[in-house]
Parts: structure tokens; C-alpha cells; sequence
């Protein structure tokens, strides 16, 4: 069953008012329930924006978006708020942590949003950090941590709401070799759990990691792949049979 | 392209936080116009207020023993600025005939051939009086016994009676202003002939240009007089210029001054936020080479520009302000008032303060920015945490706020002039408001729990906010305290003394009609002022009849007035007194003991039970000290003489002034009419108290008005300031904003995190500026001794601290509305693209 669904979107863009840029030109994309979907293709070619539009941050300019059968763009603004803090998590290449709040703080802030009490907030990011081995690490603001920890913060931040969809955009893009495949086992670990992930990259050895490829170009899907690699249950890694 | 290019583009691009900078440094141009303006309208209200109590501002030239002046000794007054005209005057008491009716008149003797005299005073018919044989009459005198122009006049002089011819008749009230008991002029030469007086004079009477400067006149004439000649407040006026001007101009000036230091803070805060927000950029031309020293001078030309365009823009903006300000104080203040003006230092000093001022705020910006590592360019992520507040300018704070509370001790116990208080008032401010970061964390947190039942997370993110950018918050808040604690703090010390001018003069004008001039100083038998009080109690309808006269004396050595009336036991004490205490008081001055004002009292270093030298009619007494009273009259530099009591001392000869209170219930304008015929038969002049009371009233509301004004002006500055430090804010948030829309923060959560921020920082603002307000009130309050020589009353208005931090809180919240608006505007994916 689809938790997520593509239908026929595309994206105007006109940043200078003059020149309008297709960013997306009809794409239809379809997200299975606890798959980890990797969309992949050179810069420009649209990835991100379906990436935002997927996540309920942007509005297509034609088609439909539909979460579990809901069409996001029959939401209102503030449902819209609603549905992105309950129903998915981000993750950016920029990591996007607040520097002013510390790891605890930035990990707790999705459900002080939605209106849980501070203990018992502070208490559910807690047990999150946990999970990424980052207890040690709780009071540091994003400046004291290292670009590794601060992405596995802002994953903690993106799960601890126990959203339907993790949104990844480029999450090791800011990080070196080794963060990076850390960050890339721990969205796999995730997805093994049952977690729904959709990650944009353009390194095609990390969407190799994915079960499903999707590739784009020029504002189209131009390919949809199952990875040549598989994970067993234990997030193991093999190649997959043909 | 060079490196001002650069700038320009960013200015360009980021034309909401060009504008944002170029508008704070309006605000401040503007802000110094409106606050001149403001400080313009309660000056004019006050010198409207003390001119009609006690006439045009005059001093006078004396014989400090009581004699005639010899005029070709009296040095030259009339190039002393401020000094408007020099007269010098020969008055007597005398007997007068015209049309077969006798009155009694006082005679004033005026030179003919200065035009400055003659221009200040209003001939009603006829010309002036140029020749011996011409004489001229003033007018209600004229009306009441039927004189016209060329009716022959005769008056007893000492060479004899002497016939004129009435050539002019003249308004009463400007003949007030040269001599208050005159009745007719003749010409100088011809009344010294009268009374063989030639080249003398009783006194030179010296018009001057204003309240407010005849303390600096009085030093320069002092300065040249003749061994035994003096100068004085003229015996008729009561000197409330001089206290009172001089208080309110001393608040006044601390007003203005706090404003310039808002108007520095408002700059450095937007200027401050304008560079920290290009920190990255900065960084960047740091990694392409550009020194420390080129972006610092950078940096300084940019506040240089922005401070020139602002102060273009700021001007206009004051000058429309000013214009409203001008058409609500022409509502405010009755009768033809003058306009506020705006002294010809403001506009260059707005002009010059703009450029300036943002020159110096970005001196803090620039040399940060010459310190940015090219470092922060190459980071990928962000790594900015909220800046740390350094300690040692908390510290600095703190001595500051010593050394400035040191200062304003020393003005409280007179080691330092009264003038000292505005530096040293402005300095403790800044030290206050340098320790406010100490403040910020527990106050702001504690208001951010106390919004969580509403606002939980927005309350809370919020205070990370303020919390995380001490300086920020720590300057927007400064100007919430500048606005609040000048509202309050000189609200409050102007209140209490426009509150105690008003007690008082509602004492002294206890009756409801006064007849004045009836005899020059000393002239006359008191057996005649006695047919007149009786004359006036035969009148139907007249309550009680309280005679007062005027005398210049030698308190202890020092010049005074002595007022000798009589203290009815069923009218009120001039003063106010506990109620327990007057009957003593009562008992004291029957028993000739002096009642001293607090002034006098305080510069003698006179206490109850202590004896007082007098010198009066050229004799030495002794009288002992009965009460020390509060009163404004001649500055409190007054000693005041049961009548009955100085009868046994002195020749008392006729009252200059009876008080007349009508019984309960009669209507005033029959009595006036009533009082009428015996007024002109003994050259009295009627003023009705009623009026002036009324007269008064509308015009302290006035002054209360403008000061409502200035109040405005601090808010209205503070609202600007703080809207614009929450939109540079809000730009400043603008990735973190995009960034919690996208983990699900609707855009009525965005709205009331901005609101909470306004929130948490006009309660800041209210609650410290209470606190720095309730203490400028009371240095204000401690600084008025020294300024007035006695201390007012001190009443803490709660009303106005519940009004002016309501009114902190509202202009607060509704400054939030439209960065609230913005914010939640934002277009997320541009929000968290946002460098």
C-alpha cells in the first residue's frame, strides 16, 4: 500500500519574475509503506523540489500530492503545519539545526510544537539521543558538536515524533566518508524498523543503499529501479538476486 | 568594483533591512524635533502660567537702604541680553482731582524718551505723555470717574497742588507691568520736579525677555551696581518663574537628553543587527583579502550613510510631527498662544546628531566585523550560537551606575550644581541599562512560564531568543526603560510640582475678588485703609476682607519680600499646614513671631525658635521665627508678618491688596459691580480671582497636556524602536523561522512567538523602566531642594506607573503586529535558503 503518492505534479518557477524555470514537468511517484526510496539525479534535474513538494513544504503547480489517499493541497496552511509535524521527519544537507537551542532542545522542539509539556518532551528526545548514541551530548549546541553528530541530531529530530515518511534531502552532502555512511546505516536502520524514508542524493553509491531508485532528469523520472543491493532483517547488506 | 559596491549591492538586495536601518536613524532625527518641539510647548505653557500670575517678568533696581537712586550713577542695563527695557521710576501716593471729583491715586513718574517703554504699554485713547503738564490715566480709573482726554487733572505734590491736562488714557494691565499701583503717569522729569527728586528715582524697574533667564540677568546687573544699591524680584511678582521654570527646565533637559540616548541606542541596536546579520558575507571578503582596517572603514562610511540618508529622511518626519504637535497644543493651551518654536540649534544638531551618532553606533559593528575569521565563510553549516554578553561591560555598567549615583549625591547635598543631574541622570541610565543582561535571564524566564499556559513553546523559544542575544534584547528593552522611566519619572516630579503650585496658589488667592494699588509702599495712613476695609465689609453679600501689603526688606542680610496681611481665624492659612499644627501657628503669628519661608529658612539656616533680623522702613528688628512655610512667593525668599501684630513695629499706612471673600452663594458679578464705585474712589483696581484661578487651571492643564505630549513622543520612539528591532529580528530569524514552518509550526504559532517576543520585552521594559523612573522621580524629587532652595512634596502616582507600563506593554505588543505578520508570511523554501 502507497503512504505516499506522485500524481502527474509539476512545478512553475519564475525567481526573477521574467524567466520561468520547469522544475518539474509531470512527475508520478509512488512511496510504499516502510520502503526506503532513494531519488536520485544530477543537480537541477527537480529531485529537491519533489522532495519539498512530497513533504507538504511547497505547493505543485499542477497534480496532486496524496498522503495515505489525502491530497495535501486541499490542506489548509495550518493543517499543512499539522500534517508535516505529526507525519514526517527532515533531514537537510544543511542539517538546519537551531544554534540557539542545544542538541536536547532541537531534538524536543517537533513535539513542544505540537503541544507536549516540556518534561515530557524533553524526556522522548532524551530516550531518542539514546538510540544514536548521543547522550553524552545532550546540553552542546549544534557549534559544539561535530558535523556528524549534528546530522545524527537532526535525525533524532525528525524521528522523535514517529513521523509516517522521513524526508531526506542530500543528509550526508555536509559530511566526510565516514559520517556519511554512519548517517546512511542509521536512515537504513530506520527503514529496516518499518520506517518509511525517502532520501534525495546524487551520489548513486549511496542511493545503491536504498530498495528503490527513482531517477530523474531534466524535471522527469526517467528511471525506477530496484537497487542491486538488499538488507536482511538486520540491516545486513547482499546483493540482491536478479 | 570596489568595496563600497559591494555594500550598495547589499543594500539592494536586502532593501527591507536598508530601509529597516535607514528608518531607525529617521526616528532618532525625528525623535530629537519632536521632543524639542514638545520641550518647547511646556516651556510656553509654563511662561503663559507664571505670566499671568504675576505679570511680564521684571527685576528691579533698589537703594539697598531704602532711599532714592541717584540716576547718573546707575550703570548701563539695557545691553544685557535679555534685558528688555531699563525704567527708571518715581511713584508716589497722592491725592487727585478731576472733574470736581477727589480721589486717591498713585502717581508713576516715566521717561518720555525711550520708545521701548512706550511700546509695552497699551494706550487705549490719546497719546503719551511728552511734557510737564501732561499727564495720563488709566482707564478704569478714567471710566469710573468720567475723564476724558484734555480734562484737567490736579494732583497734590510736595511743592504743592499741580494741574495737568489727561493727553492719553491707558490700559491698567500694561501699566501693571512697570508699576503695579499705578493709577496716572506723568513724565519722569515732571514728578521729580513734583516731589523734588530731581535725578533720582524710587527704582529702575528692568523689563526682561523671560522667566527663565532673570536668575542670569539678576548676576549680570548684581555685577554692576554701586556700593548700596541692589537687585531684586520686584515685590508684586513671585518669582515662580525662577523655581519653578528652572525645575522643569532641569526636567526638561533630562528629557531631552535621555532622548538623544534613546535615539543612540535605537541606532546601535539597528545597526548592530545590520552587520551581525552579514557575518557570513563579511567572512567571505575576509577569505578574498580584505583587512581588518578596510572593513572597519567600510563598516564607519556605511553607518555614515545610512546616519546622512536617515537624518534627510528624519527631519521632514519631525517637522510634520512637530506641526501636530503645535495644532494639539493651540487646543491645549487658551487664549493667543505663542507657537512652539524650535531653537535655531535643533536642526543642525538633528542633522549633524543623525550621521553622527549611526557614525559611532557602527564603530562597535565595524570593529567586530574587523575581527570576523575568514573561517565562518568556509563553514558549511551553521554554526552561529547566540552571542555572550562580555562581563566586563556588565561591569562597566555597574561603575558607571556608581559613579553617576556618586554625581547626583553631590548635586542632593549641593557640592555639585543642580545643572549636573542630566549627565549624571543620562549616565545612570546607560550604566542601568549596561547591567541589564545580568537581569534578562531570570525576569524573562519567569515571564515566559507565566505565559506557558497560553503560549508554551512560543513563550518559551521566545526567551531563547531574547536570552541568546543579550545585547540586542538589552538595547531594545534600554529604550522601553529610556521611554518609560522619562515618562514616569518626569511625569511624576512634575505632577507633584504643578500639584503644589496649584495647593498653593488655591491658598493664597483664598478670596474670591482682590482690590490692589490702593497706596504705593509705605504711603498713606492706616486709619484711611481701615474706612476702606470697612467700606468693603458694609458691601452685602462680602464674607470676610483680608488686608495684605507688599514690602521690600533685608532678611538676615539677604533681600526678601515681608508680607504683612492679616491671618483671619475663619480663612485659611496661605499655607499648607497639618491641621493640628495651626492653631499653634495661628497663636505664634498673633503673637508677632515671623511665619519664613522654606527658601529663606534654608539660607539662613533658620529654625522655629530662632530670631530673624529684619530691616524694614529703614529700621532694625528682631522677630522671632514662628514657622517655617512652604510658599512660592518671591522664590520663598519671603517673611510674612501677622498685621496686627506688625502694626506695633512698623508704620503699616493703607493695604496695597484686600482680599475679598463673598458669602457663600452670592453670585460674584453683582459684588464686582457693587464693589465698583468704592474702588474708583479710593484708585483701586478689581481682579476677580475666579478668573484667574480658571485661567490658571486651563493652563496648567495645558502644560499637563504638552507634558502628556512629551510622554507620547518617548512612546511613540520606543513603539517604532521596538517594531523595528522585532522586523530586523524577524530577518534576522528568518532561516530559523523557515526552518520550524517546516518541522510543522503553523503560521499562528509563528505570529505568537513574535507576539510573545514583544511581549517578554515591554514587560522587561515596563518593569525595569518602573524601577528606573520610580528612582529618576525621586532624583528629581532630591535635585529639586537644591534647585528650589525648599522641597516639594512627594507623591508616587500609581496611577501614572500603571499607565505608563500599560502603555510600554501596549505599544509593545502592537509594534509585534506587523513583524508577527511578516514572519508568518515567510515562503518557507526561501526562509531556509536564507543566508
Amino acid at each position: 500500500m502507497s503512504v505516499l503518492e506522485a500524481i502527474q505534479v509539476q512545478k512553475e518557477y519564475s525567481p526573477s519574475g521574467r524567466v520561468r524555470v520547469h522544475a518539474l514537468r509531470g512527475v508520478d511517484v509512488r512511496v510504499e509503506a516502510g520502503e526506503f526510496l532513494a531519488i536520485m539525479g544530477p543537480s537541477g534535474c527537480g529531485k529537491s523540489t519533489l522532495l519539498h513538494l512530497l513533504g507538504g513544504i511547497d505547493s505543485p503547480t499542477s497534480g496532486r500530492v496524496l498522503l495515505d489517499g489525502q491530497d495535501l493541497g486541499g490542506l489548509d496552511d495550518t493543517e499543512r503545519s499539522i500534517v508535516r509535524r505529526r507525519r514526517f521527519g527532515f533531514v537537510f544537507q544543511r542539517i538546519n539545526l537551531l544554534p540557539t537551542l542545544s542538541a536536547l532542545e532541537n531534538v524536543a522542539l517537533p513535539l513542544r510544537i505540537d503541544g507536549i509539556g516540556r518534561a515530557a518532551a524533553s524526556e522522548r528526545a532524551r530516550n531518542e539521543l539514546q538510540r544514536f548514541d548521543m547522550l553524552e551530548r545532550l546540553a552542546q549546541f549544534p557549534h559544539e558538536l561535530s558535523g556528524g553528530e549534528q546530522q545524527r541530531v537532526a535525525i533524532a529530530r525528525a524521528l522523535v515524533i514517529r513521523p509516517a515518511v522521513v524526508l531526506a534531502d542530500e543528509p550526508t552532502g555536509a559530511l566526510d566518508s565516514v559520517n556519511g555512511s554512519a548517517i546512511l546505516s542509521l536512515l537504513r536502520e530506520c527503514a529496516s524498523a518499518g520506517q518509511t524514508v525517502v532520501m534525495v542524493t546524487h551520489d548513486a553509491s549511496l542511493a545503491e543503499q536504498a530498495d528503490r531508485i527513482v531517477s530523474m532528469r531534466d524535471g522527469l523520472v526517467v528511471g525506477d529501479t530496484a537497487s542491486r543491493v538488499a538488507f536482511d532483517a538486520h540491516g545486513q547488506m547482499a546483493e540482491r538476486p536478479t | 568594483m570596489n568595496l563600497l559596491h559591494v555594500i550598495g549591492r547589499q543594500w539592494r538586495q536586502r532593501p527591507a533591512r536598508t530601509v529597516l536601518s535607514v528608518l531607525s536613524v529617521a526616528i532618532a532625527v525625528a525623535a530629537v524635533f519632536g521632543v524639542a518641539l514638545a520641550q518647547s510647548s511646556v516651556r510656553l505653557g509654563y511662561r503663559k502660567l507664571i505670566q499671568a500670575v504675576e505679570g511680564s517678568p521684571a527685576l528691579e533696581v533698589l537703594s539697598a537702604s531704602g532711599g532714592r537712586i541717584t540716576l547718573d550713577e546707575a550703570p548701563k542695563f539695557s545691553d544685557i541680553p535679555g534685558v528688555r527695557a531699563a525704567v527708571p521710576i518715581v511713584t508716589r501716593g497722592t491725592l487727585a482731582r478731576v472733574k470736581g471729583k477727589r480721589f486717591r491715586a498713585v502717581l508713576a513718574g516715566l521717561p518720555t524718551d525711550d520708545e521701548r517703554i512706550w511700546q509695552s504699554l497699551q494706550i487705549e485713547e490719546g497719546r503719551k505723555c511728552q511734557a510737564p503738564g501732561e499727564a495720563m490715566i488709566a482707564k478704569e480709573v478714567a471710566d469710573g470717574l468720567g475723564a476724558k482726554l484734555d480734562d484737567r487733572l490736579i494732583i497734590l505734590t510736595r511743592r504743592g497742588p499741580r494741574s495737568a491736562r489727561v493727553v492719553g488714557i491707558v490700559s491698567a494691565a500694561s501699566l501693571r507691568e512697570l508699576d503695579p499701583a499705578a493709577t496716572l503717569v506723568f513724565p519722569l522729569s515732571a514728578a521729580q520736579e513734583y516731589f523734588e527728586l530731581e535725578g533720582r528715582a524710587d527704582r529702575i524697574r528692568l523689563l526682561v525677555e523671560s522667566s527663565g533667564e532673570r536668575e542670569t540677568i539678576k548676576s549680570a546687573v548684581a555685577e554692576r551696581l554701586p556700593a548700596g544699591w541692589t537687585v531684586q524680584a520686584p515685590v508684586d511678582q513671585m518669582e515662580l518663574a525662577d523655581s519653578i521654570l528652572r525645575s522643569t527646565e532641569l526636567g526638561l533637559r533630562f528629557a531631552g537628553a535621555l532622548t538623544m540616548a534613546m535615539a543612540a541606542f535605537i541606532i546601535l541596536n539597528t545597526l548592530r543587527m545590520n552587520f551581525g546579520e552579514r557575518r557570513r558575507d563579511v567572512a567571505v571578503l575576509r577569505v578574498l583579502g580584505v583587512t581588518s582596517k578596510q572593513l572597519v572603514r567600510l563598516h564607519l562610511m556605511e553607518g555614515l550613510c545610512l546616519g546622512l540618508i536617515g537624518a534627510i529622511v528624519g527631519v521632514p518626519l519631525g517637522l510634520a510631527f512637530g506641526r501636530g504637535l503645535e495644532e494639539v497644543m493651540q487646543q491645549l493651551i487658551p487664549g493667543d498662544a505663542a507657537r512652539p518654536e524650535l531653537s535655531s540649534w535643533t536642526l543642525p544638531t538633528a542633522l549633524i546628531a543623525g550621521p553622527l551618532v549611526a557614525c559611532l553606533a557602527s564603530l562597535i559593528p565595524a570593529l567586530q566585523s574587523g575581527r570576523v575569521s575568514p573561517v565562518e565563510a568556509l563553514g558549511d553549516t551553521e554554526v552561529r550560537r547566540g552571542e555572550r554578553f562580555p562581563l566586563w561591560a556588565v561591569v562597566l555598567g555597574l561603575f558607571v551606575w556608581l559613579v553617576a549615583a556618586a554625581l547626583l549625591l553631590a548635586v542632593v547635598f549641593e557640592r555639585l550644581s543642580p545643572e549636573a543631574a542630566i549627565p549624571s541622570g543620562v549616565l545612570m541610565l546607560v550604566g542601568f541599562i549596561a547591567m541589564i543582561p545580568v537581569l534578562l535571564g531570570p525576569i524573562v524566564r519567569t515571564i515566559a512560564r507565566l505565559l506557558s499556559p497560553w503560549a508554551n513553546v512560543e513563550g518559551d523559544f521566545a526567551a531563547d531568543q531574547l536570552l541568546e542575544r543579550p545585547t540586542r534584547s538589552a538595547l531594545t528593552t534600554g529604550v522601553l526603560v529610556a521611554a518609560v522611566s522619562t515618562s514616569l519619572g518626569m511625569g511624576n516630579a512634575i505632577l507633584n510640582n504643578v500639584n503644589d503650585v496649584r495647593d498653593w496658589y488655591r491658598r493664597t488667592m483664598s478670596g474670591d475678588i482682590f482690590l490692589m494699588g490702593g497706596a504705593a509702599e509705605g504711603a498713606g495712613e492706616t486709619g484711611e485703609g481701615r474706612a476702606v476695609k470697612d467700606a468693603i465689609l458694609a458691601q452685602p453679600g462680602v464674607q470676610s476682607v483680608v488686608e495684605l501689603r507688599h514690602f521690600s526688606t533685608r532678611a538676615g542680610g539677604l533681600p526678601a519680600g515681608c508680607i504683612v496681611r492679616e491671618f483671619l481665624p475663619q480663612v485659611e492659612l496661605p499655607w499648607s499646614v497639618p491641621p493640628d499644627e495651626v492653631p499653634r501657628v495661628r497663636a505664634r503669628l498673633a503673637a508677632g513671631d515671623a511665619a519664613v519661608g522654606s527658601v529663606l529658612a534654608k539660607k539662613l539656616k533658620l529654625q522655629e525658635g530662632d530670631s530673624l533680623r529684619l530691616e524694614l522702613q529703614g529700621r532694625v528688628l528682631s522677630v522671632r521665627v514662628g514657622a517655617v512655610v512652604r510658599d512660592y512667593t518671591l522664590g520663598g525668599l519671603v517673611v510674612f508678618l501677622d498685621q496686627a501684630a506688625a502694626a506695633k513695629l512698623i508704620s503699616l499706612g493703607p493695604a496695597g491688596v484686600y482680599i475679598v471673600e463673598p458669602k457663600p452663594d452670592v453670585p460674584l458679578a453683582p459684588l464686582v459691580h457693587a464693589l465698583q464705585p468704592l474702588a474708583r474712589e479710593h484708585g483701586l483696581v478689581i481682579r476677580s480671582f475666579v478668573d484667574l484661578r480658571r485661567q490658571l487651571d486651563a493652563l496648567i492643564d495645558g502644560i499637563v497636556g504638552a507634558l502628556w505630549g512629551l510622554v507620547a513622543v518617548g512612546f511613540v520612539i520606543g513603539g517604532v524602536a521596538v517594531a523595528n528591532t522585532l522586523t530586523m529580528s524577524v530577518l534576522e530569524q528568518t532561516r530559523e523561522l523557515g526552518l520550524l514552518r517546516v518541522i510543522g509550526m503553523t503560521r499562528g504559532q509563528v505570529r505568537k512567538l513574535i507576539f510573545c517576543e514583544s511581549v517578554l520585552l515591554g514587560t522587561l521594559g515596563a518593569l525595569l523602566g518602573t524601577v528606573a523612573g520610580a528612582t529618576t522621580a525621586w532624583v528629581i524629587h532630591l535635585c529639586n531642594e537644591p534647585l528650589l532652595g525648599q522641597s516639594v512634596p512627594f507623591e508616587f502616582h500609581l496611577w501614572l506607573v500603571a499607565l505608563t507600563a500599560g502603555g510600554c506593554l501596549l505599544i509593545t505588543v502592537l509594534a509585534a503586529w506587523s513583524p508577527g505578520r511578516r514572519a508568518a508570511r515567510l515562503n518557507v523554501l526561501a526562509a531556509i535558503a536564507y543566508e
